[in-house]
């Protein structure tokens, strides 16, 4: 009797335990539902462009449920936009110990890496998030970056090729492997992709300048004026273009056009050394070599490792008459890997 | 020296025009040059047009002065071509002979006959300013103006000017990457200076000039210039200080010229125009000055000129410009050589392929190779003196001269080249384009090879790096599937012992469609979870083998959602002989027995319990609530059982298995004095009769 009255006493328990569980489970289970259900407005809001209501939403979510990864990667890519990479990574991070399976919080980390240059680091991750089933189109082509920047060109090919092929729109895929084509001298090829990245994307002002400096390469010096042009219709400030162009001009030696821009391009960005060096050739050009090596001298001052500056300052500074500060700037330049600048040193002795 | 040879080449130049001027008497006529119209100033103009006239006639020397006032004049009248050739003309003697030919061509273009040698002057504008073709076209013309008395004396003149041309054209295609640089106000002058020495030893420069000096402001004859004085100047950094006047002790009032200092510096080499006709004297360095200069060695001098002279670094070879006896023509390079004893041989001509019929001047040996530069009016010029080297091989033998190029050489007269040891820098005296008046010093900067200049493109080239993409990383998220759905729970139990009945299934019915929305099949237990429709009503159908179906519509305002979840338990009746049940998704019309559309799915259900229990025999009854009479009902009733019949026969079910009655109000459920009562009592039922 007394055996069975602690039977009965310990059924009761567990059946009031079990009974426990089961409400926690359900608990745990709404929560969650409701969690999932303010994610998903959060998405909505995001999807909308409403950045800080998605923000909130997805912080709301986090409340309900803390065990739910997508939030975190979530507002880890709006970190990301804010540039706040420590919080980003920080969610990152929290997403993977809730799933460590989820391909998009190593892709966001690899992307951050990549974002610091740390190539090394981030190549990895890219390739951990794409094992991982996260296979969109933008993992292959950060890889494919992370392999140009790495100078491995042909991986690098592949990479891009791949993000074509799973997004056959991609106009900043075709623009990067066109680019890789360029480094691997095909500049046939190249200008093909460039081509074919404007035909899905024609207000990249970057692809303009692209076709253009593949045409400098060919010859077509003339095409390539054209597209610079059309590169700084599309944005006014693209100072790279508009210096590239001012170089074009220079190659065929239309030294006042060449002079308009890079004085053009200093004005957009003041502490854009190349243009003064630019500036300072083409003036040597026009005989004004008093002028070309004070340009110098200020392209030297922003950068002070800038060995072509150095080289044409000691062009400049011959044409002066100025031989042992000739002499001294080639020799810099020498020191900061210009090779070119070896040659003239047998004149110095 | 210099100033003789120069005097010579500019007389022999401007001959021609002078000539022909002097032949047509060329003076500019006031009928010509008046404005009739325009009298409001003529006599200012006529008055300076006078004064130019005298100035011009007087020699190349007062052509600068001629130049002004023609200039001023000409704003009077500037379509008067006689005016217009005598600018050009002017220009031409100038450093300034770039203006000439605007001047020279609308002198032709108002008067092609404006002077027998308009041709000439033009081309020799032409040829200055390196237009080369414009320049040999018309040499050619002027060439087909002389009288045959006139071609035998400028023929070989003419040839000589149109193969510079020539060669002018193919020597400016290469140039030479000099930088040349006038030695400044401070050294030079409005005057031609000349001849550039460099004193190693005390960085001085001493030059000749044929500026104005004080007192000392006679011109000379021949070209009406002053005479020629030596200046110096001290280096200062990478400039000249003001030229000063050198000691008298070295200048005299006559024209001196300083022609070279020994490499060692100890002994400056003087031209006095006043001895034997221009002769060298040697001046030694001595305490800190130089000394009273002596004559040279008797070896050297001769009753003629003697102009130039360089010696080699070891001071024991000697080279001078002379137009002595053994002359090949005009002035020519000498040779000597000093013996063991110190005696100086008798000087030799250099030779034919060195010397020329032309005039060479300005010798100068390299401080250092073996080499030695002069100048030369002869060999491959572009015109006037140009500046040559040779160099002598180990075997003594010399080569070719070589014309230094342009932009050294330039169809005005160069020379007097000085060059350092290096290679890197040198002085000689030009007229050129920067010039302060008539030749002055210039500065060349050798270059080495060609540079080349490095622009820079950038060399980013990745779209991602570009700022409008920088939010390529997002991937825009996709919506999770979240189960928003009701649930109804509950348990199936046998109506009589309460029994749990396994594997019932239930069947949820959208009411409005008619149609199976969510089927569930209870556990082991008889649990149930089965998803229900929100926010409305719904049928529920439960069936179990050997059991009678259940079915019923659930109100939804009377349940209560818990966790997205309601409850409902349901009981069934075991199939057994006197079971029944009501049909209560059977509806009729009002008062008829015409049965409603959405009654089609419970008749089907009643048909289906026919057929999966083969056995039963049905008995279908009919009840009515009380309103109306008990025939009236009892016929409606009857009939209503009866359609239910007649459809469960249509779907194959033998009619042997059915029966029907009517039971009017005789047999109600509920009370009959409410709505819902009486709601309650219509119906139709069904009983197993047999099993």
């Amino acid at each position: 009797m007394k055996y069975l009255r602690i039977t009965f006493f310990l059924l009761l328990i567990s059946s009031t335990v079990f009974s426990q569980n089961n409400e926690i489970k359900e608990e745990l289970s709404q929560l969650k539902k409701q969690a999932k259900l303010i994610y998903n407005e959060g998405v909505r809001y995001a999807k909308n462009g409403n950045i800080i209501k998605a923000h909130e939403k997805f912080d709301q979510a986090l409340l309900y449920f803390s065990d739910f990864d997508l939030p975190y990667i979530e507002r880890a890519k709006l970190f990301l936009l804010d540039n706040k990479t420590d919080l980003a990574i920080n969610d990152c991070n929290q997403a993977l110990k809730i799933n460590e399976n989820s391909g998009e919080a190593y892709y966001l980390k690899a992307y951050i890496k990549l974002k610091s240059k740390d190539y090394q680091a981030a190549l990895p991750e890219f390739t951990k998030s794409i094992n991982k089933g996260f296979t969109k189109p933008q993992a292959y082509y950060y890889r494919g970056i992370i392999h140009f920047e790495m100078k491995d060109y042909s991986n690098a090919l592949i990479d891009f090729t791949l993000a074509i092929d799973k997004k056959p729109n991609f106009s900043y895929a075709y623009n990067e492997r066109a680019t890789t084509k360029r480094m691997l001298n095909d500049f046939h090829g190249a200008i093909h992709d460039y081509e074919q990245a404007l035909v899905h994307d024609s207000s990249i002002a970057i692809v303009y300048r692209n076709i253009a400096d593949c045409k400098i390469k060919i010859g077509d010096y003339e095409n390539a004026l054209e597209d610079y042009s059309k590169a700084i219709k599309r944005d006014s400030n693209y100072y790279i273009a508009l210096n590239n162009r001012g170089i074009a001009y220079y190659q065929i030696n239309n030294f006042e056009s060449a002079l308009n821009d890079f004085s053009e391009v200093i004005k957009i960005n003041k502490d854009y050394a190349p243009a003064y060096n630019n500036l300072g050739i083409t003036k040597i050009q026009l005989q004004n070599y008093i002028g070309a090596e004070k340009d110098f001298d200020k392209a030297i001052k922003i950068n002070p490792e800038y060995g072509e500056a150095y080289m044409n300052r000691g062009h400049a500074r011959e044409l002066l008459g100025k031989f042992s500060s000739a002499c001294s700037d080639w020799k810099k330049a020498k020191e900061l890997g210009v090779k070119e600048a070896e040659k003239y040193m047998t004149e110095c002795e | 020296m210099k100033f003789v040879k120069s005097i010579i080449i500019t007389i022999l130049l401007f001959s021609t025009i002078l000539n022909s001027k002097s032949q047509e008497n060329i003076r500019i006529k006031k009928k010509k040059f008046h404005i009739e119209i325009k009298d409001v100033g003529f006599k200012d103009a006529w008055k300076k047009i006078k004064k130019a006239e005298r100035l011009y006639s007087r020699g190349l020397g007062t052509f600068p002065e001629a130049l002004t006032l023609y200039l001023k004049a000409v704003k009077y009248n500037s379509e008067c071509a006689t005016l217009n050739y005598k600018i050009g003309v002017c220009y031409l003697a100038t450093d300034k002979f770039y203006n000439a030919t605007e001047y020279l061509e609308r002198a032709y273009l108002k008067d092609n006959n404006v002077a027998s040698d308009i041709y000439f002057v033009l081309a020799r504008a032409y040829h200055l300013n390196l237009e080369f073709d414009q320049a040999i076209k018309n040499y050619k013309a002027y060439y087909g103006t002389l009288s045959k008395k006139q071609l035998r004396r400028n023929t070989l003149d003419i040839n000589k000017y149109i193969k510079e041309c020539r060669f002018g054209k193919e020597i400016t295609t290469t140039p030479v990457r000099v930088i040349i640089n006038n030695l400044g106000r401070r050294v030079n002058s409005k005057y031609d200076d000349y001849n550039p020495v460099i004193d190693p030893k005390q960085n001085l420069l001493y030059f000749t000039s044929r500026r104005k000096i004080g007192k000392r402001d006679k011109r000379i004859y021949a070209d009406n210039k002053y005479y020629e004085n030596i200046l110096v100047s001290e280096q200062a950094g990478e400039l000249w200080k003001k030229a000063k006047l050198v000691d008298n002790k070295i200048d005299s009032k006559n024209n001196e010229s300083v022609l070279t200092i020994s490499h060692d510096g100890n002994f400056m080499y003087i031209y006095n125009g006043s001895e034997d006709g221009g002769n060298i004297s040697v001046s030694k360095f001595k305490k800190g000055k130089w000394r009273k200069p002596k004559k040279i060695s008797r070896r050297i001098r001769s009753n003629k000129k003697e102009t130039s002279i360089t010696f080699n670094p070891t001071g024991d070879e000697m080279f001078f410009v002379s137009n002595k006896k053994g002359t090949l023509g005009g002035m020519d390079i000498f040779y000597s050589k000093k013996n063991k004893r110190g005696r100086w041989s008798k000087p030799s001509n250099m030779g034919a392929s060195i010397n020329t019929i032309y005039d060479e001047e300005g010798v100068f040996w390299h401080p250092t190779e073996n080499k030695l530069y002069f100048s030369s009016e002869g060999h491959n010029s572009m015109g006037g003196y140009d500046i040559f080297y040779i160099e002598r091989n180990e075997k003594g033998i010399w080569s070719e001269p070589k014309n230094m190029g342009y932009p050294i050489n330039s169809p005005n007269d160069d020379v007097f080249f000085k060059i350092d040891k290096n290679n890197k820098q040198a002085y000689y005296s030009s007229v050129r384009r920067s010039g302060f008046g008539g030749k002055d010093l210039y500065k060349i900067t050798f270059l080495g090879e060609e540079k080349e200049m490095k622009p820079t493109t950038d060399s980013i080239y990745l779209a991602w790096t570009y700022k409008q993409i920088d939010n390529l990383f997002y991937n825009i998220p996709n919506e999770i599937k979240v189960d928003t759905s009701l649930y109804m729970v509950g348990k199936i139990t046998d109506s009589e012992s309460g029994d749990k009945i396994e594997l019932a299934k239930l069947e949820i019915i959208d009411l409005e469609k008619n149609k199976i929305i969510s089927t569930a099949i209870a556990d082991t237990l008889g649990l149930f979870k089965i998803k229900i429709p929100k926010g409305k009503n719904f049928g529920v159908e439960v069936t179990a083998k050997s059991y009678l179906f259940f079915i019923d519509s659930i109100d939804m305002s009377t349940k209560q959602v818990v966790n997205s979840k309601i409850e409902a338990n349901f009981q069934l009746t075991h199939i057994d002989v006197g079971a029944k049940m009501i049909l209560k998704n059977i509806f009729f019309e009002t008062n008829k027995a015409t049965i409603k559309s959405e009654s089609e799915m419970g008749l089907e259900r009643l048909a289906n319990l026919l057929i999966e229990n083969p056995s039963i025999r049905l008995e279908i009854s009919g009840h009515t609530d009380n309103i109306g009479s008990y025939k009236a009902n009892k016929k409606l009733s009857e009939s209503r059982a009866k359609k239910v019949v007649d459809y469960i026969i249509s779907k194959g079910v033998n009619k042997n298995r059915l029966e029907y009655k009517g039971y009017s109000f005789n047999q109600p459920i509920a009370n009959n004095n409410t709505s819902e009562g009486r709601a309650k009592n219509r119906r139709v039922e069904f009983k197993v009769i047999e099993k």
